[in-house]
């Protein structure tokens, strides 16, 4: 029916398409489901991230976070069930994961996977020259600067460029890895899934003052987090708890202390008095 | 030379007219003589045969090869796949004619014999008539080896005295050109005692579609008490090409050979590789990289033959496979009685890259001595699908980043080869042909 009306009326649907270009919300996630095989783990979510955001979204073990962070990325192991992700307006149900990194989009990941025999260098220059396109590719001497510049802001030693792919890694330096494929991609979304697990203080800080010097009027970000500790260094303008693959709450940075402070039980048992 | 000699065939005819030709001793001629009567009495390989039972070469009709000799060589060679510089010297041949030989002054000072089988029968018959007159591939090994022992064209020879070093590596390339032709290369190194050699034998044709071409060839490896080979073969068959071949080295005493093979031709190939560690101490790491794809299958038949005592053998091959490719692995671990300390190690991973690519491992252990350590291992497998998410999330296509995959799969294998200016040949190689296969497909 709705369908008709568009066609009756052309010069309203061109009309409409303009205003999706020019005034669309960065990230918009519309009553998004996830089913993982039969089982489903994301329950409707609604959320959306503007231009120069930082939004957290904070869950106990199993709410269903990580499982959001690599739906948005479109990891072919998560069927979207129901709703819609739109980035710039556009609506990326059909993207593989190429696609979407192509359009701006960025997943740090929780656990990045380790690739024997390729290294980082070889690595970001091809994905920096994928994302660039084929007309705009880097000349090797600018990528070499970028690449030193961003491995120096991350305390990263040039021999880095040379290792294999978070191969023989600490658990740090693979966050940091991460953060640093970020700096040289200059996505328009960074979705950071648990970017803060597994590191000591002083990895958090240089990790945390990675993404800040990263951050400006264009880059949205979703961290996606179990602690409040890593909202002590990157300052989110929202917080989202999620429970049991529904966003249940969300606040200002208050509710994180909130969290830190009560914890999840009171949410928990709201969500399950909700169900 | 300006028209091409078409030989009547595999026959003996054929057999005394190249002898002849060549001008060889009647003892040579003899050998060819009776190599060519073995030919015929034994029976075409089937897949009956253990050694065949992977392999079919019913698509094969001998009768209907003919031998290419005399002209048409300059524009015969394919074009180079390696770079030429860096090299002390450099043997092309086209088909089974020498087309050059240009080894370095200071080597030829130095003693080192870098020519044609033939010439070196001429210049150096003391050197080479022990190694021939007493093969270390039998032309009793087979069908396709007394083929060779009949037919073998000009051969390359490599020698290296006694303790020299031979600074640069040394290559030979080996060109098909004609359709439905047969070519029987033939190679003979010696390397002397406490000598050290880099060597690369690279076998390419361009596509040669249609009736099927055979080469058959032999390559003897003598590696001398002390001494230290370093050795890459290189084959890059295009078009309808039967590749069958044996490959034997002999390890003297403290000896070490370094042997990397690698495929990316696209026929179909037999490949007999045998090191037989006769001396103690003698080590041997050998590596293979295989890329199939089209119709290419590839049968490789490996021998870690640990004959004496104290030897060490380390073989790893890696293939990756997408369209139809079919490769065979079928690796041996030999431990005479007596070879104890044996330290022999066996593993062979491919990569499948499409629902019709298949790879058939099978190692196999025979040991007939105490005290030693043989594991093997292998393993098919899909890419990791996270791992080729990962890399797409950061922009790579699907193509890209299985390819990426794959190359740092294949680097393990490189990164073992010593000489650093054939690994950074070798790995632009292998992604320029992996490139073109996606362009095609």
């Amino acid at each position: 029916m709705s369908r008709d009306s568009i066609d009756s009326f052309p010069s309203q649907a061109i009309s409409h398409e303009e205003c999706v270009g020019a005034m669309s919300n960065l990230l918009e996630i519309r009553d998004l489901h996830v089913n993982i095989e039969d089982r489903e783990i994301v329950k409707g979510i609604d959320l959306v991230v503007n231009r120069g955001e930082v939004h957290a979204v904070m869950g106990p073990n199993g709410s269903g976070k990580s499982t959001l962070a690599s739906t948005l990325m479109g990891h072919p192991f998560y069927t979207v069930t129901r709703g819609q992700v739109l980035f710039d307006g556009k609506d990326v149900a059909d993207l593989s994961a190429d696609e979407r990194a192509k359009l701006g989009m960025f997943l740090a990941f929780q656990y990045p996977h380790s690739v024997p025999g390729v290294t980082v260098a070889n690595f970001l220059r091809t994905a920096v020259n994928s994302v660039l396109g084929p007309e705009n590719k880097m000349p090797p001497a600018q990528f070499r600067a970028l690449l030193r510049e961003k491995l120096a802001l991350l305390k990263m030693d040039d021999s880095m460029a040379g290792r294999y792919i978070n191969e023989g890694f600490s658990g740090g330096e693979k966050k940091r890895a991460e953060i640093l494929q970020m700096a040289m991609l200059q996505p328009k979304l960074a979705v950071m899934d648990e970017t803060d697990s597994g590191l000591d203080i002083d990895a958090l800080r240089v990790v945390a003052d990675g993404v800040n010097s990263l951050l400006g009027p264009d880059l949205g970000v979703l961290l996606i987090t179990h602690y409040q500790r890593l909202l002590n260094y990157i300052k989110p303008d929202f917080v989202h708890v999620m429970v049991d693959g529904r966003i249940v709450a969300s606040g200002g940075p208050e509710l994180a202390q909130e969290l830190e402070r009560d914890g999840y039980a009171g949410f928990i048992e709201k969500a399950l008095v909700a169900v | 030379m300006a028209t091409e000699t078409r030989l009547s065939g595999l026959d003996r005819d054929t057999v005394q007219t190249l002898s002849h030709a060549a001008g060889e001793p009647d003892w040579l001629r003899r050998r060819r003589l009776e190599a060519f009567e073995l030919f015929e009495s034994l029976p075409m390989p089937s897949r009956t045969d253990e050694n065949w039972r992977r392999t079919d070469l019913r698509g094969l009709d001998l009768t209907g090869l003919h031998l290419p000799r005399g002209g048409g060589v300059a524009e015969a060679v394919s074009p180079m796949s390696l770079r030429s510089d860096g090299f002390g010297g450099e043997l092309v041949m086209s088909q089974d004619e020498l087309v050059r030989a240009d080894l370095a002054m200071d080597l030829q000072e130095q003693g080192v014999v870098f020519c044609s089988l033939v010439e070196a029968i001429r210049r150096v018959p003391e050197v080479v008539e022990p190694f021939l007159s007493n093969p270390a591939v039998e032309a009793e090994r087979g069908k396709f080896e007394a083929l060779n022992a009949a037919f073998w064209g000009s051969g390359i020879f490599l020698y290296v005295p006694p303790e020299t070093d031979v600074a640069l590596p040394l290559r030979a390339l080996v060109g098909l050109a004609s359709v439905g032709s047969a070519t029987f290369p033939r190679t003979l190194l010696v390397v002397g005692d406490g000598a050290k050699v880099v060597y690369g034998e690279e076998y390419a044709s361009p596509p040669l579609q249609g009736q099927p071409t055979l080469s058959a060839g032999v390559v003897e490896v003598h590696v001398g008490e002390r001494a230290s080979l370093s050795m890459v073969t290189l084959q890059e068959f295009l078009g309808n090409v039967y590749d069958i071949n044996t490959q034997q080295a002999l390890l003297a005493r403290d000896s070490t050979l370094n042997w990397l093979v690698v495929g990316l031709g696209e026929g179909i190939t037999k490949s007999n590789i045998d090191v037989a560690m006769q001396g103690p101490g003698a080590s041997t790491q050998m590596h293979g990289i295989l890329w199939g794809y089209g119709h290419q299958h590839t049968d490789y038949h490996t021998l870690q033959d640990h004959q004496a005592p104290h030897c060490t053998s380390d073989l790893l091959y890696k293939g990756a496979l997408i369209d139809d490719a079919v490769s065979v692995f079928s690796g041996r671990i030999r431990v005479a009685k007596g070879a104890h300390r044996t330290d022999s190690y066996q593993a062979n991973r491919t990569v499948i890259l499409s629902d019709h690519a298949a790879a058939f491992p099978s190692p196999n252990l025979e040991i007939e001595a105490n005290d030693v350590r043989c594991t093997h291992g292998a393993s098919v497998g899909r890419v990791d699908a996270d791992q080729l998410f990962y890399l797409m999330s950061r922009g790579l296509s699907r193509d890209v980043a299985t390819k990426m995959i794959v190359e740092g799969f294949f680097e393990e294998v490189l990164q073992r080869e010593p000489a650093e200016s054939v690994r950074d040949n070798l790995r632009d190689l292998i992604r320029r042909k992996m490139e073109e296969q996606t362009a095609r497909a």
